[in-house]
């Protein structure tokens, strides 16, 4: 368009895209993959009851709600937040279907139930997570409250209000249509991983192909240029903390399926694995960048530690400490990858 | 020879940043070195500095071989860099910073236990700035309160407490206004008188002129040439930094001004901007002159609706219209380049698709929701041809683009988004000489298409030449405007310093 006013510049010589298998190579996706692969065959070498279908269905059953949560998290980072109530979230969430669908009566305890169909528990269950979310965001976006404070402050608050409505007791007595949801089968795969096959999925799709999934992106990438940009901002940060709590309502009331119980301790410190799946998974904690494939693997490879743990017989006063060095672990290898680039 | 560098070559993955460089630096000399982004400078200064190491080539200092591993060594020899992002800890007090890295103790056994003498360290403070002739400047305000005018000679007073022989600035008038580098080139004669060594980076190729005894011009890694300043005039710099004559560095059409597109009334933010009024017509190009925090770039973001405004009237076509976001903004066809593009303009993480795409992402969607790739790679690849990106490639992260390219894709943002109004502020800040004509071009061509454009820049040769009216600020008011045959450097700058009619010392 414009008449050329220089004689050609010769070009930055134009890098080369590099090789797939390069780029493959440098995703932190596979990093963890190599990692679970290694895990793996240790673990098969040293324990008969690892490579069986049901030991692998089982921990994918088992830490299925913290990768849905890890799914919600996912995207509250990638906008340059962080939300450290999730394991509060799941809690709250998993007490109010367990109080909608329990039939009550079995012990004297004064907490009303409501025997309500489970798919009805199910949904106020996530919109209890939704609500949560959505005083998130309100913190944050309105009131302007740093995510950090914000979300911590909520983690002790929604834990608190668990805490304070059951008086410390445990709801139980659940119809078995429920708890199969925890507990059940879809031909051979446990259903907690077909919900979160299904909304990884989603979620994914979500932010491959929404417009909102690439503003996500770019807000967490540079909000003030999202901003100038037009973009709005305001709205599409509250929606991640929306998402966020319900896809932790998700999780949460899955695990009351799954034990059966909902108790005041449930999810208890359980941030620490959600944010730690995202993390491991190559979601970056500055904003911007990460996947939800990797959030998945981050929660399959913490699911898989710990339940090498349980086979080479460490006691599990100590899985925790595990998991926080994996944390460190992996935010290494995403420095030393950062670095490399 | 207080210093040479000979043969310096290094290294960085795949790119040689310097191939074998020459350079020297005399006591009391000041000496210029320039090149477009990526020749170089930086790495050069930062070799010296200690940042670095050098791959070969060697150092002398007062013909002494020296290895310079780290910047504490770069210290002890006496050479001192100024960066552009200055040094300083906010926090502490002009003493505290002036006196960090040797502090001032206490006699005895209380100085032994590194307890500070903090009277001896106003006093020396005191001293230092008196002998770069800052008499104004309390040695106990805190770092961060100051301008960044006296941010810069509290880093040059430190400088000198750590008996610097050879004074390296980055940019050092990029962050000033007007008035304070006139300020600036003062103290830098004295550190010349007093026998000093000073290397002079800029981009201001008249500043190199008004304060360098000597010119050295980097191009790609190489010693591109040397110029006495004498023979120093803008085109030899320019054919040095660029390697080829450069025909038109403002190619400029007269306008052919149609309707007023944008017109403001009695714009006023309280404290920052008092009754601004003006208005733009299609195919103009105005510019908005004005020094550094005169409420140029307010008047921008408050039409733009970044900032909340106390009162003014914005017509569009005629029509009042209502803006309290960069969205309503953009809704009605007014796009802002913003000064810094790094923090403002671009998501640097994200492709040049992926930014190019951002302001019409939703038009490019399905519905307004399922994002059509191929439609933004299309879109993407349309632009990055039609403004020469280089590398034309799409799906590079624009971080990986230089200073230039990176405009282009701002550019390219609002191009694609259809607008009616378009305000630049700094278009050209920081880019090369080369890819600054293109981008000057392409404003020519946006206005020539019929575009309203409001141009903001620090850099008078530009206002003065792309142009058709100019408004001057000062103060948070319109100074005054100027035709563009009446404009003159003396008078927008008389303007600007509040001044009507005695003419402005040419800097």
């Amino acid at each position: 368009m414009s008449t050329p006013v220089l004689a050609e510049k010769k070009s930055p010589e134009a890098e080369p895209t590099p090789a797939l298998w390069r780029r493959v190579l440098q995703r932190p996706e596979t990093s963890i993959i190599i990692l679970l692969l290694l895990l793996g065959l240790v673990l098969a070498q040293s324990s008969e009851a690892f490579l069986t279908p049901s030991n692998l269905f089982n921990i994918l059953r088992n830490n299925a709600d913290i990768a849905i949560a890890a799914l919600g998290v996912t995207l509250v980072i990638i906008a340059g937040g962080i939300d450290l109530s999730v394991g509060s979230t799941m809690a709250f969430s998993g007490l109010v279907a367990a109080m909608a669908v329990s039939l009550g009566g079995t012990t004297a305890y004064q907490l009303p139930s409501f025997g309500l169909p489970p798919a009805v528990a199910f949904a106020l269950g996530v919109l209890a997570g939704a609500l949560v979310g959505a005083i998130n965001g309100f913190l944050v976006v309105k009131l302007r409250i740093v995510p950090f404070i914000a979300t911590l402050g909520m983690l002790g608050v929604v834990r608190g209000i668990v805490v304070g409505l059951t008086s410390g007791q445990t709801v139980r007595n659940f119809p078995i249509e429920f708890t199969n949801l925890g507990q059940g089968f879809i031909g051979p795969v446990p259903v907690p991983v077909v919900f979160m096959v299904t909304l990884a999925v989603i979620v994914g799709l979500f932010l491959a192909f929404h417009v909102w999934g690439t503003y996500i992106y770019a807000i967490g990438g540079n909000e003030t240029s999202a901003l100038l940009t037009g973009l709005p901002v305001s709205r599409i940060k509250w929606l991640t903390y929306v998402l966020c709590g319900a896809l932790a309502g998700v999780g949460g009331v899955l695990v009351v399926a799954r034990l059966g119980v909902s108790a005041p301790t449930q999810a208890l410190g359980y941030e620490l694995y959600v944010i730690a799946s995202a993390v491991i998974g190559g979601v970056s904690l500055a904003g911007g960048r990460g996947t939800v494939l990797g959030a998945v693997l981050g929660a399959v490879l913490i699911g898989v530690l710990n339940n090498a743990l349980v086979l080479l017989r460490v006691e599990s006063y100590w899985q925790q400490a595990f998991t926080g060095g994996i944390i460190l672990l992996s935010a290494l290898i995403d420095r030393l990858r950062q670095r490399r680039s | 020879m207080l210093l040479e560098m000979r043969g310096i070559r290094k290294r960085f993955g795949g790119t040689q940043a310097l191939d074998g460089v020459d350079f020297n630096v005399d006591r009391g000399e000041v000496v210029g070195l320039i090149g477009e982004n990526g020749a170089g400078k930086s790495t050069l200064i930062k070799i010296l500095a200690g940042v670095h190491q050098r791959d070969a080539g060697e150092i002398l200092w007062d013909g002494q071989p020296v290895i310079i591993r780290t910047p504490a060594d770069a210290q002890r020899l006496g050479v001192a860099v100024i960066y552009q992002e200055l040094n300083l800890t906010p926090n502490q007090t002009v003493a505290e910073n002036v006196f960090l890295h040797h502090p001032q103790l206490r006699p005895g056994v209380l100085g032994a236990l590194g307890f500070v003498d903090r009277a001896r360290r106003e006093r020396e403070t005191r001293a230092l700035l008196e002998q770069l002739g800052i008499h104004n400047l309390d040695p106990n305000r805190k770092v961060g309160e100051l301008s960044v005018a006296y941010q810069q000679l509290t880093e040059i007073a430190k400088a000198l407490a750590l008996d610097a022989k050879l004074i390296v600035m980055d940019e050092p008038t990029s962050a000033l206004p007007d008035e304070e580098v006139q300020h600036l080139f003062e103290i830098v004669h004295r550190l010349r008188a007093r026998g000093l060594g000073v290397v002079f980076v800029s981009h201001r190729l008249n500043e190199v002129r008004a304060i360098c005894d000597r010119v050295v011009v980097l191009r790609d890694g190489r010693n591109a040439g040397a110029l006495p300043i004498h023979e120093a005039t803008d085109e030899r710099m320019i054919a040095l930094m660029v390697g080829r004559p450069i025909e038109n560095l403002y190619p400029k059409r007269p306008a052919q001004p149609g309707d007023v597109v944008l017109e403001v009334q009695g714009l006023r933010r309280r404290g920052v901007l008092h009754d601004i009024s003006f208005h733009v017509r299609a195919g103009e190009v105005v510019g908005l002159a004005g020094l550094v925090g005169s409420g140029r770039t307010e008047v921008a973001r408050a039409i733009f609706g970044a900032d909340r405004l106390d009162g003014g009237v914005i017509r569009l076509h005629g029509k009042p219209v209502t803006i309290r976001s960069p969205q309503d903004a953009l809704r009605l066809g007014i796009g802002y380049v913003p000064e810094d593009r790094k923090v403002q303009g671009l998501v640097l993480g994200m492709t040049v698709k992926h930014n190019t795409a951002l302001a019409v992402l939703r038009q490019l969607a399905l519905g307004g929701h399922v994002v059509r790739w191929s439609a933004v790679d299309a879109l993407a690849m349309r632009f990055a041809q039609e403004l020469h990106l280089r590398p034309p490639r799409v799906d590079l992260p624009v971080n990986a683009l230089s200073g230039g390219n990176q405009q282009k894709v701002v550019l390219a943002k609002w191009l694609a988004a259809q607008l009616k109004v378009l305000i630049l502020d700094e278009p050209t800040r920081g880019i090369d000489v080369g890819a600054k004509a293109e981008i000057h071009a392409l404003i020519d061509e946006l206005a020539h298409r019929g575009m309203a454009i409001l141009m903001i820049s620090s850099e008078l040769p530009e206002v003065l030449a792309m142009s058709d009216r100019i408004l001057v600020m000062c103060e948070g008011r319109l100074a005054g405007e100027l035709s563009r045959a009446e404009a003159t450097q003396e008078r927008v700058l008389a303007l600007a310093s509040g001044k009507t009619l005695e003419p402005v010392v040419n800097r």
